[in-house]
């Protein structure tokens, strides 16, 4: 029994990111037929300007993919890639096309992303016994900066701190990288600890 | 020389030339270049939120419309003053649209009005505007000369 009540809700949490983002991380390598692996997942609270240094900078231009879920309206997932990884990924799931259109990449992508968020979400279910469903994804390309902040605000958070839990992923020898945000609507951490009994 | 001088989320910055204020990705937050043009001397604002009105905290006011903009329009006619401040906005995106919402409960969207309605209230006069649409902008606007470059991904550079 930890001493400080915060921290075991904040290893609990942490905990659930890292069973939902194995388990995605597993369903990713077995459909692009590549080893996936995955850093310890990385929750923090943290002020925009910080988030822009440490993580990704405001005007890094990165393809986004969101995927809501919906009935309950928890919260939403993100997941951000280099342009250029995306492509990577696109070759690794479309081997038979030389050259692919960013209509093509994009739409590998966006399936990517959904493999993930769906596997990710199946261990969770399993967790808290309880049905969860993500919505179609949908992709942009633009600044990080811009889809972030956006990210945030529509699902009503709207400090200058942001609390950002992801996972992140690799393959190919850490040669593509992409990581996966949830970004939840308040209080829903608070519920989903409750649900695991902390 | 002339300095670049950044300007973060939910806050502003006061300037004058040469410099040259800058904010960065805007998505469905609202950017606004104020500028007293006798003394080349402006503000710009990124506002996150178009009213303070269900917050209990409002100690953050640079991040709300209805607060932001009244006080930074005070400050900059108190130190210029000059009473005819004009303005040129941008942001107020949509950056993800789900096909099955609709477009009036969206924030970008009320970003812009209130901001919009805010300046008509100081009677500050809207020289130019890019807004809304689907895409993250970025501002920078040089206070020589009240010129502000609209970047964006993929697209032309836009000038307010």
């Amino acid at each position: 029994m930890s001493e400080n009540p915060s921290l075991l809700r904040f290893d609990a949490l942490q905990e659930v990111v890292n069973i939902g983002g194995g388990h995605a991380a597993t369903a990713l390598s077995k459909m692009i037929g590549n080893k996936v692996e995955m850093d310890v997942p990385f929750v923090a609270l943290l002020p925009y300007e910080k988030v822009y240094e440490t993580i990704q900078s405001d005007d890094t231009i990165v393809k986004a993919v969101l995927s809501k879920l919906i009935g309950r309206e928890h919260g939403v997932f993100l997941f951000v890639i280099d342009p250029k990884d995306a492509e990577a990924l696109a070759h690794i799931v479309l081997p038979e096309n030389d050259e692919l259109s960013e209509e093509l990449i994009d739409s590998a992508l966006t399936e990517l992303s959904n493999i993930l968020v769906q596997s990710f979400l199946q261990a969770v279910m399993q967790l808290i016994d309880k049905p969860l469903f993500a919505s179609v994804p949908v992709m942009t390309m633009d600044m990080f900066g811009s889809i972030l902040s956006s990210v945030y605000m529509e699902q009503n958070q709207f400090s200058e701190e942001v609390f950002i839990i992801k996972n992140n992923f690799y393959s190919s020898g850490r040669i593509i990288e992409g990581s996966l945000y949830f970004v939840p609507k308040p209080k829903v951490l608070e519920q989903l600890l409750k649900e695991l009994g902390i | 020389m002339s300095e670049q001088i950044k300007v973060g989320i939910s806050d502003y910055k006061v300037a004058a030339a040469p410099n040259q204020l800058v904010t960065i990705g805007l998505g469905s937050c609202v950017g606004i270049a104020l500028y007293a043009p006798e003394a080349k001397t402006g503000a710009l604002s990124h506002i996150m939120l178009p009213d303070s009105s269900s917050f209990s905290d409002t100690s953050k006011w640079p991040k709300f419309a209805d607060l932001a903009l009244p006080k930074i329009a005070a400050e900059l006619r108190a130190q210029t003053r000059e009473t005819k401040l004009l303005a040129k906005i941008a942001g107020g995106a949509s950056m993800f649209t789900f096909s099955n919402e609709t477009q009036t409960l969206q924030i970008g969207q009320r970003n812009i009005e209130a901001v919009k309605a805010t300046l008509h209230d100081l009677q500050i006069p809207i020289v130019s505007e890019h807004v809304g649409g689907k895409m993250g902008r970025s501002m920078y606007f040089d206070l020589t000369d009240f010129n502000v470059k609209v970047r964006m991904v993929n697209r032309e550079e836009y000038i307010l």
